[in-house]
């Protein structure tokens, strides 16, 4: 299968990257990277440009589409833009138009090509998969209470939102099929504060205090978050002793029977009391 | 429309501002809202009033972190991050957001790709930022989540990613 790892799985999250990998090896898939693929733009290029916010995931999406027919990609904010994009232009909204136009200029190759721009949160959750979640995992995880976090950008806006951008189930779905017990709470479509780490991180401070109240208000023993950013600021920006904040990957490699200690020893919080934990 | 109903507004905003009704969904249910210094209702009312003069340089400029919440909930399809967003392109990113991301832009053009320490530095150099920054900086370093070298992208590929930074013929 190819994805698209995007910047932050090559650093801050590269533990993302490494059991992303591994989970799927245990599912029986290959990742396949993507050649040459570029910068998403993230958040960040839409405040100065409407056009090269859409035109810098546009080009992955056409290097995408020459190359199969879907593309997996685990980062929430790659996903976001390169969905979000894809969507625009095939709605003939002008701005995306006018991106799809510069990145056929720019590169040659065609945006509009079809290809599923798939996030593993979408994969992991379908009927059958859920199944052999189940039939694979040999060290389930004891019915551990985990709090999904689903945050924004797999769910915002309505057009790319992989699951009811207001009541989502597929997270809770996938932690129940490796052993796991989602707990009901109150911020799971919260935002964390997102890129503001650097320039406002008292903001981020204190968007991260409620989350990790609210979890661990319901019982949770570890927050579980399917973005890179959520699971930084959740990580970097808790009040110590913080409560351990995994990738989704990392939950169902563990059950897969992944050794989790070289993932979960790049976290800044101590996350090895919860890998003891699982079955 | 007459000027100050929003129609002049409206046009390069791309969002219907007009329609909102004040009901204040959108800032009842902003998670950065506490931060701000107008609440997102207020951007979307000063947008119809064509007073979003008002916004520049502004804390919600500076804070909004696009997280969508606004847009998804208002019942009249109007996205009031895509306001702010909208108004950002207008008026400049103000405060450190608007450093930050100008310094990412930069090298997206540059290397079509992110290297997350390079861009911290230069954004601690350019802010002058703090000791508690730094400590942050070592224990991810200590991590091993800041990879010393840059991300490598082929040139040809480089050059396309930089080519959709310069539009001819107006895009």
């Amino acid at each position: 299968m190819n994805w698209y790892p995007g910047c932050s799985l090559e650093g801050t999250a590269r533990e993302y990257g490494a059991s992303m990998r591994e989970a799927c090896r245990l599912l029986g898939h290959e990742l396949t990277e993507l050649p040459d693929w570029s910068c998403c733009g993230a958040g960040v290029a839409g405040g100065t440009d409407a056009v090269l916010s859409r035109a810098l995931p546009l080009r992955n999406v056409a290097l995408a589409a020459a190359r199969g027919e879907e593309l997996l990609v685990p980062c929430a904010a790659c996903y976001n833009r390169l969905r979000r994009a894809q969507v625009e232009l095939a709605e003939g909204q002008p701005q995306a138009a006018a991106a799809g136009r510069r990145v056929e200029r720019s590169t040659g190759r065609s945006p509009g090509a079809p290809v599923r721009i798939l996030h593993p949160l979408q994969w992991w959750s379908e009927p059958e998969v859920l199944a052999e979640l189940g039939r694979r995992a040999v060290r389930p995880w004891g019915r551990l209470p985990l709090a999904a976090y689903y945050g924004c950008l797999l769910l915002r806006p309505a057009a790319v939102a992989l699951d009811d951008p207001e009541q989502p189930r597929r997270m809770e779905a996938i932690l129940t099929a490796v052993g796991a017990r989602p707990v009901a709470w109150p911020g799971r479509t919260e935002c964390c504060g997102a890129g503001l780490g650097l320039a406002a991180p008292e903001a981020v401070k204190r968007r991260v205090r409620q989350l990790a109240e609210a979890a661990r208000a319901a019982g949770a023993r570890a927050l579980v978050t399917a973005c890179p950013m959520c699971q930084g600021n959740l990580d970097a920006y808790q009040e110590a002793p913080g409560l351990p904040v995994l990738f989704l990957s990392e939950v169902v490699a563990g059950a897969l029977g992944a050794d989790l200690k070289p993932f979960l020893r790049r976290h800044l919080i101590d996350s090895a009391e919860v890998a003891d934990l699982a079955g | 429309m007459p000027e100050g109903l929003g129609g002049e507004a409206q046009r390069w905003l791309d969002e219907p501002v007009s329609r909102c009704y004040g009901c204040r969904k959108c800032s009842g249910g902003c998670p950065m809202g506490e931060e701000f210094d107008w609440a997102p209702h207020l951007v979307v009312r000063l947008a119809q009033l064509g007073r979003e003069e008002a916004l520049r340089g502004s804390r919600t400029l500076q804070l909004c972190t696009g997280c969508g919440t606004c847009g998804e909930r208002c019942p009249n399809g109007i996205a009031a991050g895509a306001v702010v967003e909208a108004l950002r392109r207008r008026f400049g990113e103000p405060g450190g957001a608007g450093t930050l991301h100008r310094g990412f832009l930069a090298q997206v053009r540059r290397r079509g790709r992110i290297h997350e320490l390079g861009l911290a530095t230069r954004f601690a150099w350019e802010t002058r930022a703090g000791m508690d920054r730094a400590a942050l900086g070592m224990a991810l370093w200590r991590h091993g989540k800041l990879p010393l070298w840059p991300p490598r992208l082929g040139g040809p590929a480089r050059r396309e990613v930089a080519a959709m930074f310069r539009p001819r013929g107006g895009a």
